[in-house]
């Protein structure tokens, strides 16, 4: 389509920055109903706990959302490259309630991640707080990352 | 011409609760004869960062977890058809779980009514 460059400018409600933000929120939007969809908010299903694996530099970090879990419920294992996380929620309806809405979801994972380097097992610390799970799992000596100064010549 | 542009403070404040991660928490939503029993899973969320707003008929739940890196708001309304009392409401957060209790008022209780016969 042929605009001449004075219409965008006298469009009266939307300038051309308003409708790129707003497709942007559009996009934004879609991408959160998607993530809820991917991570199992939908009723009736088996929900699957949202895992991230960062790189830290000298560690890789794996958090976990595992809420109305405390530390009994969770059994963590790993080795020189891979670390298990087993867990398991069940969910008790309280006696002579009416269920109105049941979006929150029983579940048991088990899952092993491969991690990218080899890592230091017996270094391996987490944390629970406010049903997140936070481990640190350090590289090994052979796998930190080393900085290398850059000389400039003279 | 200007005046007909959407006003720009309104809109940076959406751009403000846009950014970051925004997540509708999973909720149950239970009830029984004396109340309305609301659950949310809130993984991670900061107890001094958890805001309830109970203004009949209008519930709203709003939470934010700091997370060192990754920031979430959890954000999430009702409508509640049903008349509370909410002098009463209490609210209990443990292990990433939050759960709202909300008495229903005298009023909308159900209330026996003997017949008797004449």
């Amino acid at each position: 389509m042929l605009a001449r460059y004075n219409e965008w400018k006298e469009w009266p409600v939307l300038g051309l920055r308003d409708l790129t933000r707003h497709f942007d929120e559009l996009r934004r939007e879609m991408d959160r109903v998607a993530l809820d969809l991917d991570r199992g908010l939908s009723f009736g299903r088996e929900a699957w706990p949202a895992v991230s694996i960062t790189d830290q530099g000298n560690a890789w970090e794996l958090r976990a959302e595992l809420p109305g879990l405390s530390d009994k419920d969770i059994e963590l294992t790993a080795t020189a490259d891979s670390v298990t996380l087993k867990a398991e929620r069940k969910l008790e309806t309280p006696a002579r309630h009416t269920v109105h809405r049941r979006e929150r979801a029983s579940f048991r994972l088990a899952r092993t991640f491969s991690l990218p380097t080899k890592i230091d097992p017996e270094k391996v610390e987490a944390t629970l707080k406010n049903g997140l799970l936070t481990v640190t799992l350090r590289k090994a000596p052979e796998a930190q990352p080393r900085q290398i100064v850059v000389k400039a010549s003279s | 011409m200007d005046n007909n542009r959407p006003d720009d403070k309104h809109d940076k404040q959406i751009e403000q609760v846009r950014q970051g991660n925004v997540v509708a928490p999973a909720v149950d939503i239970l009830e029984n004869e004396q109340e309305l029993l609301v659950v949310a899973d809130l993984p991670g969320a900061e107890p001094s960062k958890i805001k309830l707003d109970v203004q009949p008929p209008d519930f709203k739940l709003e939470a934010e977890s700091d997370g060192s890196r990754q920031r979430t708001t959890y954000l999430r309304s009702f409508h509640v058809e049903e008349r509370i009392d909410t002098e009463r409401v209490n609210a209990e957060y443990k292990n990433g779980v939050l759960m709202v209790r909300l008495p229903k008022s005298s009023a909308a209780k159900p209330r026996r009514i003997e017949v008797r016969s004449a």
